[in-house]
């Protein structure tokens, strides 16, 4: 581990005095200062960082992007046709902002503007679900942003269009950091779709750390995506927590951009009985990028139901590790949990690591995982060739067809297909680089 | 080479691994031709057929292999199946996450591409699709579901043959295609072969048993052992086959292989002598 760098706890210390808000979030920002503090950038020695090395990241020296970021709208932002914000460098571009229909029981707002107008509103739940006491990242992600999106939908609400958050981080003539952060409030019975797309642009150092928290009610529903596209010298953490209550459900397909850093974590609190939630994920990396996925599901009450399916596809150099538990506390009599991680490593210089972890404190519970790691079947690969298909081809149909899943169950549409686009495209980047297998 | 040949295999030897397994094959297939090749276990039939399709892990260590007048051996496998050939697989892949139609349609274009032909769209591809499949007698909902992801025995096959009336081959190599059928679907998926059977289209059926040509009639009957062809006839050499076994093959495999016949060997009855078979 490299302890937590004074340039880093001073920006913390800065933020603090800037960031004037309501008591509970100063206290917020203090706690996650002292966390952080405590942590630092872990290195390969420690718990929970065996695959990634989070100790090169102190050496960089990223510093918070300053205040005032481009306003201009950068291109590659897609148009899901709903309600839209857009970041630039941590801080909202109203002009690239769309508000929700006014029917829909969708409210989409800067956090920045709620915490200046009304804290109140999300005191019970900002901050207190994403838990920094373990999370280096996610801790300093609380002591250091600045803005980001509330988006609530309420009781019952049902909206048919997709809510999209886009955050674009910009390199600059030194490393630069940004901390978004994000806030999904799903009400009793609601039904909603949350698209995340994260641009990192340009080849400068940039880290881009962002937390997202959701709080899902009584039988509400939230379909959560995450598209990041970053430059292979990108540096990029994501954590992502979610709370479900009784019957409530949280399903997510994320697709992490690879880069010189990137982790992800995404952890699901079955906090009440008859909820459930599925994690999908597709890495796909190359040349000497690196990915790091860990996925937590924490099954606290009877009766609930989850599913991990982790995928990774990996060429050039590149490593990939995936890091998956399941709790199952006691009491929570009839879980269903099942995690699947398999990895296709298309050279030889390819690595993918998976360590599923089982924790489980109950009886009468059904949990399974099951791991692969392997090249492309060449029977598979004989029998497309020998229907006249090329080998190239032939490989690209049978990542399509490993990877496909990564996909399922997001209804059809815009969103689904910005997100096959987007996984087609880095497979073919990968299979262009992998070779012949 | 032999000007009227759709296939000419001369001498053709084969190893897989450190072992031998083709040892000097001849063959010569004409246009509208069906040969059924039979042999024991291990005989190096199914080696025959992989080696035609380019099947990696096999090594050709001498001999030849002209299809159309086109060294076949010299070709990558996608590019025999663009020259017309085609090999049902004994035992067909599954690979869950790719659609039938998809993959087909993907084939198909490859091939037309190849013949200097326009490529199908979507929806003439899934009219041409169904049309053919009606001629398995295989069930269109399948063609929506991954490759061979879930299929019964029978359905595999079916699916080969199917595969094999889209793409139209000249030659069409049946590996084994009856193992593991019951009676029905031999009966469906011969009547596909049959109905697929042309003046211009050359057929090699591989089978261990009589019992397929029953049901495809074949024009001539190999009998390979030992990584060769030991005997060559017509279809009563079959039935010859199914009363006899090939215990004859075993121990006399290198007399039968310069052609002296089976004549003599142990446990057959002098009356049961296979029938001199002309060659083709």
């Amino acid at each position: 581990m490299i302890d937590a760098p004074g340039y880093a706890l001073a920006d913390c210390e800065a933020a603090a005095r800037t960031h004037r808000g309501p008591g509970w979030l100063s206290r917020l920002r203090r706690e996650a200062t002292d966390a952080f503090a405590r942590l630092g950038f872990p290195g390969r020695a420690e718990e929970g960082w065996r695959f990634l090395d989070a100790s090169a990241v102190a050496l960089v020296g990223f510093r918070p992007a300053p205040a005032r970021g481009s306003r201009e709208a950068p291109a590659g932002i897609p148009d899901f046709g709903g309600p839209r914000l857009v970041f630039s460098d941590g801080r909202l571009v109203p002009g690239l902002s769309t508000p929700p229909p006014a029917d829909s029981g969708l409210r989409v707002d800067s956090l920045r503007d709620v915490l200046a107008r009304s804290p109140g509103a999300v005191e019970s739940v900002l901050g207190r679900i994403a838990d920094v006491s373990a999370k280096p990242f996610a801790a300093l992600n609380a002591a250091l942003f600045s803005d980001g999106a509330l988006v609530r939908a309420g009781k019952g609400a049902s909206p048919i269009v997709p809510v999209h958050l886009a955050f674009v981080s910009r390199a600059g003539a030194s490393p630069r950091a940004t901390h978004p952060r994000v806030l999904v409030v799903a009400d009793e019975g609601s039904r909603c779709l949350v698209v995340e797309t994260h641009h990192v642009l340009g080849e400068g150092s940039v880290l881009e750390n962002a937390v997202t928290e959701l709080a899902i009610g009584r039988s509400a529903r939230v379909s959560h995506v995450r598209i990041s596209r970053a430059p292979a010298s990108a540096f990029l953490a994501a954590c992502v927590q979610a709370i479900v209550g009784p019957d409530g459900r949280y399903e997510s397909w994320s697709l992490p951009a690879a880069a010189a850093f990137s982790r992800e974590d995404a952890e699901a609190r079955l906090a009440a009985p008859a909820a459930s939630c599925e994690l999908r994920c597709l890495l796909v990396g190359t040349g000497e990028e690196r990915l790091d996925a860990h996925a937590t599901i924490d099954h606290a009450t009877p009766g609930g139901r989850s599913r991990q399916d982790y995928k990774a596809v990996l060429g050039g150099r590149a490593r990939a590790g995936f890091d998956g538990r399941i709790v199952v506390r006691p009491g929570a009599d009839r879980t269903d949990a099942l995690q699947s991680s398999r990895g296709i490593i298309l050279s030889e210089g390819a690595i993918f690591q998976a360590r599923p972890r089982l924790e489980i404190r109950a009886d009468d519970v059904r949990c399974a995982h099951g791991a692969s790691i392997g090249r492309l079947d060449e029977n598979a690969l004989f029998y497309l060739t020998s229907r006249g298909i090329g080998a190239s081809g032939a490989r690209r149909l049978l990542l399509e067809a490993f990877a496909g899943s990564a996909a399922s169950g997001l209804a059809e549409g815009s969103v689904r297909e910005a997100f096959e686009a987007a996984a087609r495209e880095r497979l073919d980047a990968a299979l262009s680089e992998g070779g012949p297998s | 080479m032999n000007p009227d040949a759709l296939l000419e295999v001369k001498n053709l030897r084969a190893r897989a691994g450190a072992a031998d397994i083709l040892k000097g094959i001849d063959l010569i297939v004409r246009p509208g031709e069906v040969h059924a090749i039979m042999g024991p276990n291990g005989s190096g039939k199914s080696t025959f057929a992989h080696v035609l399709a380019g099947r990696p892990g096999v090594t050709v260590t001498g001999g030849e292999a002209i299809l159309s007048g086109k060294d076949l051996l010299a070709m990558k496998p996608e590019t025999r199946a663009r020259e017309g050939l085609f090999l049902a697989l004994q035992y067909p892949v599954e690979i869950p996450g790719l659609s039938t139609l998809h993959f087909l349609k993907a084939a198909a274009n490859a091939v037309r591409r190849h013949r200097g032909e326009p490529e199908l769209d979507a929806v003439d591809f899934l009219a041409l699709a169904k049309e053919r499949a009606a001629i398995v007698e295989l069930d269109p909902a399948l063609l929506d579901r991954s490759v061979n992801e879930g299929f019964s025995g029978g359905e595999k096959k079916r699916n080969e043959i199917f595969q094999m009336a889209i793409l139209d081959p000249v030659l069409a190599i049946l590996d084994e295609t009856d193992s593991g059928l019951d009676i029905d679907a031999l009966r469906i998926v011969s009547k596909g072969v049959n109905a697929l059977r042309g003046n211009s289209r050359g057929m090699i059926v591989i089978t261990h048993y009589q019992r397929l040509l029953d049901y495809i009639a074949p024009d001539v009957v190999h009998v390979i052992a030992g990584g060769r062809i030991v005997k060559s006839g017509g279809p009563d050499l079959a039935k010859w086959l199914e009363v006899n076994g090939y215990a004859w093959t075993e121990k006399e495999g290198a007399a039968v292989a310069q052609g002296q016949g089976p004549e003599g060997t142990r446990g057959a009855a002098p009356g049961a002598a296979p029938p001199k078979g002309e060659a083709p």
